[in-house]
């Protein structure tokens, strides 16, 4: 009979001896068996946002940041592509067959976020991309269109993959 | 990365704690763990506030990353 207590499982095993020990007299033997729980049963899974079977290229010029947000995109599930420059970001275009979203940094050297959303939405396949723009200097920005998400950084995680889940849905039903 | 932000990230994604066992938890000392909660910092929401380590129970500075309830 398996049950469950606060310790953990466990099983008991009731039977007759004398089946086993022919001569005996008849007694039954009742054998405990406690099963801890395993580890993996007791820990709690943690409350994160489902990004799987998303593949999201992360572009910041910052190592702390675009490491932070891989690390996390990745707890989610996702598959994450890391740019530290538009121009790698762009390079991606070339040779990654499955990109789901952007998620870019505006304020750069060499090319700004700006400038990386007009390549998107110049390249002949990938021009409806969702590219979501991150950036400490919200003002000096929120005037630039065309971004499907504007976040401030540092980013709420939560706020960021909603965004995330929202455009993605809202491409694949158009 | 930086595993130690990764893991120390991870420790405060659902609960409030303070340096002390954020430091413990991640084997660094308080003077390592510090500067990669900063890190974090620069990069998701943090929430620093005064109140009880979920993991000590003191009364204390605590850290966690802002989630949406």
């Amino acid at each position: 009979v398996a049950r469950q207590s606060r310790l953990g499982s466990y099983t008991l095993i009731a039977g007759n001896l004398s089946q086993i020990f022919p001569g005996t007299h008849s007694l039954l033997c009742l054998l405990y068996v406690l099963t801890m729980p395993s580890r993996a049963a007791t820990t709690k899974p943690l409350n994160l946002p489902d990004l799987s079977r998303l593949t999201l290229l992360v572009v910041d010029d910052n190592n702390d940041s675009v490491d932070m947000l891989a690390a996390f995109l990745r707890a989610c599930g996702a598959n994450v592509l890391e740019a530290r420059t538009p121009f790698r970001a762009l390079g991606y275009f070339q040779t990654t067959p499955r990109l789901d979203a952007i998620i870019t940094d505006l304020a750069m050297p060499e090319m700004t976020g700006v400038d990386l959303l007009k390549r998107v939405r110049a390249h002949p396949r990938r021009s409806r991309l969702p590219v979501i723009a991150l950036t400490g200097y919200y003002e000096d920005y929120a005037q630039a269109d065309g971004f499907d998400a504007f976040l401030r950084k540092p980013v709420n995680f939560d706020e960021l993959c909603s965004a995330i889940n929202r455009l993605v849905r809202r491409r694949k039903s158009t | 990365l930086p595993e130690h932000a990764a893991v120390i990230a991870v420790l405060i994604l659902e609960r409030p704690m303070c340096l002390e066992c954020i430091a413990s938890k991640s084997s660094l000392s308080i003077a390592e763990a510090e500067p990669y909660l900063q890190r974090i910092g620069l990069g998701l929401e943090l929430l620093v506030d005064e109140g009880r380590c979920r993991t000590c129970g003191e009364p204390r500075t605590v850290f966690s990353l802002n989630r949406l309830s």
